[in-house]
């Protein structure tokens, strides 16, 4: 399914992820990647979520076209959602931010999914994570592995502080 | 303190007890059958290949839901929210009313082998099931849930879409409600509790 999202619609889930302390941002020019953390998995686990912040804080619109994860043959941008009851999941082809403007990915919603699995990171390693957008522009960061539970308090903490 | 709000559900004709997050934006709810429901025999096996049958259902209340340990982001999601909405149940009940958290895997030529250390994952007495494809599709229809394996790709990727609700199981084995996402822990730690002084009420009287 090909979709691009605006920025807006994600506002919901921006504020849960933002302070999430541990990790440090990747910063170039106008954009900035932070708190990017992925969910401990089972040994032979055959997909990983990859969850981040990316702020654009440059003049001009941007676009992420896509991301890759070290030790995986494939990653896309994928949206969770609840159709009729049903989860499912989409593929994004591209995410606008906005000048100023920010996109959460985060448990539930939006996240990077990574899939085939060639040398996965032992585990406890962090995933090297690279974000692609749409004038060739490569940023990598390094995505701490944590339990989904830490994760998730991590951001109901940030929620009941702000 | 949540309001209560009763609406007709027009699927299958059951009333439905909807609680209304206390905001009103964001909906949360939970969908108490009007009345229980028997569930059929079945034979799966825990993630330890012991037995697991309809007897494991009697005695304890059961949060049931179900997935595919291949899922990256729902399911780890839902696991996690569980794991946080014991803890608050933890406060409201009594610990032999605690319930038990099954996760149902439907995908058991991949998830068999993973499946222990997957519920692991969340909490140490999480509890992975699955079994022959006619048994786990026996229980899933009696709980009204549904699901669906994606066309395989190239390298034989694919995914899973699943109904995303908990059923929630009586100590008779019966389906008593529905838990649905967001599950918001305080409200659905209190929607539980409700449940189980409606089910003590019932067998005092």
């Amino acid at each position: 399914m090909t979709r691009s999202l605006r920025s807006r619609a994600l506002r919901l889930t921006l504020g849960a992820a933002a302070l999430i302390a541990s990790s440090l941002p990747a910063n170039a020019g106008d954009i900035a990647i932070e708190h990017a953390w992925s969910p401990t998995v089972a040994s032979a686990a055959r997909t990983r979520a990859v969850y981040m912040v990316i702020r654009n804080i440059g003049e001009a619109p941007r676009r992420i076209i896509g991301a890759k994860v070290d030790g995986f043959a494939m990653a896309h941008l994928h949206m969770s959602a609840v159709t009729d009851g049903v989860a499912t999941m989409s593929r994004l082809d591209a995410l606008d931010v906005s000048p100023g403007g920010s996109v959460a990915f985060a448990p539930g919603a939006l996240h990077v999914m990574a899939m085939k699995p060639l040398s996965p990171p032992p585990p406890g390693a962090a995933l090297s994570v690279t974000i692609e957008f749409a004038n060739g522009e490569l940023f990598t960061v390094e995505a701490e592995q944590k339990s989904m539970a830490d994760g998730l308090k991590a951001m109901r903490e940030h929620d009941h502080g702000s | 303190m949540n309001p209560v709000v009763r609406i007709r559900a027009g699927l299958t004709g059951i009333a439905a007890l909807a609680l209304a997050y206390a905001s009103g934006a964001a909906a949360q709810t939970g969908i108490e059958l009007e009345q229980p429901v028997e569930l059929p025999a079945f034979t799966l096996e825990d993630h330890d290949r012991a037995p697991f049958t309809e007897a494991a259902l009697q005695g304890q209340w059961t949060l049931l839901m179900i997935g595919y340990t291949s899922c990256p982001d729902v399911c780890p999601f839902t696991l996690a929210n569980l794991e946080h909405v014991l803890a608050e149940v933890s406060q409201k009940v009594r610990p032999d009313n605690m319930p038990e958290v099954v996760f149902l895997a439907l995908d058991p030529e991949r998830d068999r082998e993973t499946l222990g250390e997957y519920v692991a994952l969340f909490h140490p007495d999480f509890m992975g099931v699955t079994g022959d494809r006619a048994e786990i599709d026996r229980l899933v229809d009696a709980l009204d849930a549904t699901y669906r394996f994606t066309e395989p790709d190239a390298d034989d990727f694919y995914e899973v879409h699943h109904s995303s609700s908990v059923s929630v199981i009586d100590p008779e084995g019966r389906l008593r409600a529905k838990l649905q996402p967001p599950f918001e822990a305080f409200i659905t730690a209190d929607l539980l509790a409700r449940l189980q002084i409606a089910y003590r009420r019932e067998h005092t009287q």
